[in-house]
């Protein structure tokens, strides 16, 4: 009895995950780059019992008659890296990647992080860094006098350097690629980590190879889907209710056979 | 005496493997590619015992409902489900055992081997299916045709099983079927980008739960009352 009482308790904190997963997509909707999450379930291992009174022979026929599983818990979660879609901001600096790509950035520690949050600023030093600080890999170095910044679908930095009037070429912007970017690590702050289940990186530029192409003044929204967020929560909170009566149901089984004695 | 007792011992306890196994369908409800489990209970034997009180023995019969579960859109190219019959082939690499599921959520891991969220691999019909480093664009046909971008490398298997009654559950929604060969199906149709919910139908698992509830609440009241009659024997009839 008190297994379904476990079972059914599972059922629910299962459910619980799935609405946390849910709020942290809605909470990041707005969220540059965000690539949403979804959590999977599975059921557990499965137990063989025999029921008092089973018949011998259906038994030994049946080597398990009766299997009783124990519920349901988050297996995983799995990000989803489709595309965002792009939206114009007009800002020389934000770069939005369409295609398969991550831009990198390096951490403070000196390891690079793997970023597709393209809205870039300029250091103090006249760097190319993430908004909150973390410098391109490879570095950029913008001039001071240099205008007119202009940075093509393969990444090529050109401005122009104060009186010259042709475009010079000052750098490349590279892009990453992974295997399997589901299974990167996200470390917050749109930043992602490599992992043995990511493999490593490959390095190359935009245009190449499905890495995608860069988009200046252009940033990539988040890919969450309210309305199928929506939907989730409602099979997530009805899911928990069914789950919920089982346990009343069951604690009350448990009164019963408790009040056999009187 | 207390062999009028064991009807109802008998009874409430199956009843409560019964809920066990409704709780257990219930926390489900939202399992990708969970089928729910069913119980057929009969009676066997019956006879009257020494005391002249019927008897039977139950045997339950456990499978797990084959029907469709409905497919959601997800718009991932590696989420597979299967409409009609069929499961997919999963192996370990470590012990070469086989596994089967209709859960079709599969990624690819950091060598471009398709697998599943456990880590066992996808079986192709020659073999785990490997996809090239850097593929852009994945296509699966309905026969399982998996194309990368335009290259044909392979086709996933699908198989089912003459004795469907066989199949024995493991976790994450994957059975295995001990004793059985299992069968390439021959027209199988899978759909990209989409999965199979679990099959739990919220509202007839709740009757359930509730038919179990009161049939083990009667089962109590019938002990207690045959429990009654035991005590007043023993206090009246021990009068003299």
């Amino acid at each position: 009895m008190l297994r379904a009482l476990r079972t059914a308790a599972l059922g629910m904190s299962a459910q619980q995950t799935g609405v946390d997963n849910i709020a942290h997509n809605l909470a990041n909707a707005n969220t540059t780059a965000y690539k949403r999450s979804t959590v999977i379930f599975q059921d557990l291992l499965y137990q063989t019992v025999q029921a008092q009174g089973q018949a011998e022979a259906q038994t030994a026929a049946r080597p398990a008659s009766l299997q009783i599983g124990h519920g349901a818990a988050p297996v995983a979660t799995m990000r989803n890296f489709t595309q965002g879609s792009l939206e114009h901001t007009g800002n020389t600096f934000d770069l939005a990647i369409n295609g398969e790509g991550f831009l990198q950035v390096r951490l403070p520690n000196g390891q690079v992080a793997y970023t597709r949050d393209g809205a870039l600023t300029i250091s103090a030093d006249g760097n190319l860094v993430s908004q909150t600080g973390l410098p391109l890999e490879p570095d950029l170095t913008i001039p001071p006098d240099a205008s007119n910044i202009h940075i093509s679908q393969d990444g090529l930095l050109a401005v122009r350097l104060d009186g010259d009037p042709n475009l010079v070429e000052i750098g490349q912007i590279e892009l990453a690629r992974f295997m399997n970017p589901a299974g990167l690590n996200a470390m917050g702050g749109n930043l992602y980590q490599q992992t043995d289940a990511s493999g490593e990186p490959t390095i190359g530029t935009p245009g190449q190879d499905g890495i995608g192409v860069l988009r200046q003044g252009y940033i990539e929204v988040s890919n969450v889907d309210v309305v199928q967020e929506m939907v989730g929560l409602i099979s997530a909170q009805r899911a928990y209710e069914i789950n919920s009566k089982m346990v009343t149901t069951s604690e009350e089984m448990l009164q019963i056979a408790n009040n056999l004695k009187r | 005496m207390l062999l009028r007792l064991q009807n109802s011992i008998q009874s409430m306890s199956s009843l409560i493997h019964e809920q066990e196994r409704v709780a257990n369908n219930l926390a489900n409800a939202n399992t990708i590619g969970y089928k729910r489990d069913r119980t057929f209970v009969e009676a066997l034997g019956e006879h009257l015992d020494a005391e002249g009180a019927p008897r039977s023995d139950r045997s339950s019969t456990q499978w797990a409902s084959m029907d469709q579960g409905a497919l959601e859109s997800t718009g991932n190219p590696l989420d597979l489900a299967i409409k009609g019959e069929g499961f997919f082939v999963l192996s370990s690499e470590d012990t070469g055992d086989l596994r089967y599921t209709r859960a079709g959520r599969f990624t690819l891991d950091s060598q471009g081997l398709l697998r599943d969220p456990l880590g066992f691999q996808v079986e192709g019909d020659s073999g785990p299916l490997q996809f090239p480093a850097l593929v852009e664009n994945i296509e699966v046909a309905e026969d399982g045709t998996v194309r990368a971008d335009g290259n044909a490398i392979g086709r996933i298997r699908l198989v089912r099983f003459e004795d469907a009654m066989s199949l024995q559950r493991l976790d994450n929604a994957a059975f295995t079927v001990p004793g059985s060969e299992p069968v390439d199906v021959e027209h199988p149709t899978m759909i990209q980008g989409h999965l199979e919910t679990s099959n739990v139908n919220p509202l007839s698992e709740m009757s359930e739960m509730i038919t179990h509830f009161r049939l083990f609440e009667t089962q109590q009241k019938l002990l207690q009352s045959t429990d009654q009659i035991l005590g007043s024997v023993t206090r009246e009839l021990g009068k003299f």
